[in-house]
């Protein structure tokens, strides 16, 4: 039981941490020179140069134009928020296994082997009826 | 083919009513330009901002046929493409008069130096072309937006055709994806072709 408590405490542990870890690449905005250079494509995508007989997709709206999130003012809003979230949810769930009864034991080997019997002792099917004999001269 | 649903439309919309706000940072002096209702000089910013642009096309194209080695289909289409976009910035300036803008210093760099350079820029600088169009329409009075229209078609079919000689779809969707109009400018900056 201990080790499992460690393990989910590391899990929870990771949980809190990761949301912390900062993600430049989808924060910053492309400059005017990525724009240009990865269009019609959004940058970061697959090189704008088209190869022979093969298609690109194009910028989609959502696409599309990946536009940038505005800027209220208050970036760490959105990581805090996520951080108290994940930790009630940490303090309710180890509360909640702490107050969890032991898990009740497996069943007994002698219910099984009583299970086994059952089935073995269960009367076969009846058999299924012999087919006609054939008769003389009927068509098939 | 994506169709053409509503959510496209949706955006295509939102997208349209924050493009007049962009337009003025690349117009220089007209910076301060509001989300306003369609008028003569909102007219005025936006079709300088489409001027500009043609003139980085139609000097594109006709850098690229004196310098990129252009052959068969290729040369057809720069050939054509330049007369468009000479006749397109004659039209802008004529409608523009005295408020048109002069056109800008350009560098191509090595963008023009062979076919392959010439054919994806050229790829780029067209769909581009019609992005900002798009985005500019519905900010334009009604007789701005029948010349802006008579164009932006013309420079659709540019994009298609430099697509199909790029062994791209030449109709890849149903609607054209939206851009923001500050993301055009900002991707037109990113060539480095105006000075």
């Amino acid at each position: 039981m201990d080790g499992r408590r460690a393990s989910t405490g590391l899990v929870l542990a990771l949980a809190l941490l990761l949301p912390a870890v900062p993600a430049p690449a989808q924060e910053r905005d492309p400059s005017p020179q990525e724009l240009w250079d990865a269009y019609p494509l959004e940058p970061g995508a697959s090189p704008a140069v088209p190869t022979p007989g093969t298609d690109i997709p194009d910028p989609t709206p959502a696409a599309a134009p990946a536009a940038p999130a505005p800027d209220d003012g208050s970036p760490w809003l959105v990581p805090v928020s996520a951080l108290a979230l994940v930790g009630a949810l940490s303090v309710v769930l180890l509360r909640r296994r702490r107050t969890e009864p032991e898990p009740a034991a497996p069943p007994a080997a002698p219910d099984v082997e009583r299970l086994t019997i059952e089935w073995r002792v269960a009367p076969p099917p009846p058999a299924p009826p012999a087919p006609p004999p054939p008769v003389n001269g009927a068509k098939r | 083919m994506k169709p053409l649903t509503r959510r496209a439309a949706l955006e295509a919309s939102a997208v349209a009513l924050g493009g007049v706000a962009v337009a003025g940072i690349v117009l220089g002096d007209h910076a301060d330009v509001a989300l306003s209702k369609p008028s003569a000089e909102q007219d005025a910013e936006i079709l300088n901002f489409a001027l500009l642009l043609e003139f980085v096309q139609a000097a594109f194209h006709a850098e690229g046929l004196r310098r990129a080695g252009l052959t068969s289909e290729l040369r057809t289409f720069a050939q054509t493409a330049a007369a468009h976009e000479d006749e397109h910035v004659r039209a802008l300036q004529a409608a523009l008069g005295s408020a048109a803008r002069k056109a800008p210093k350009l560098d191509f760099g090595d963008d023009t130096a062979d076919a392959d350079a010439y054919g994806l820029s050229a790829l780029k600088l067209e769909d581009l072309g019609v992005a900002a169009y798009n985005a500019q329409a519905p900010n334009l009075t009604p007789e701005a937006l029948r010349a802006a229209a008579r164009i932006v078609s013309v420079e659709s079919r540019h994009a298609a055709w430099i697509r199909d000689l790029r062994g791209l779809n030449p109709a890849p969707d149903a609607a054209e994806p939206a851009i923001e109009a500050q993301r055009v400018i900002d991707t037109l900056k990113g060539s480095g072709y105006v000075q």
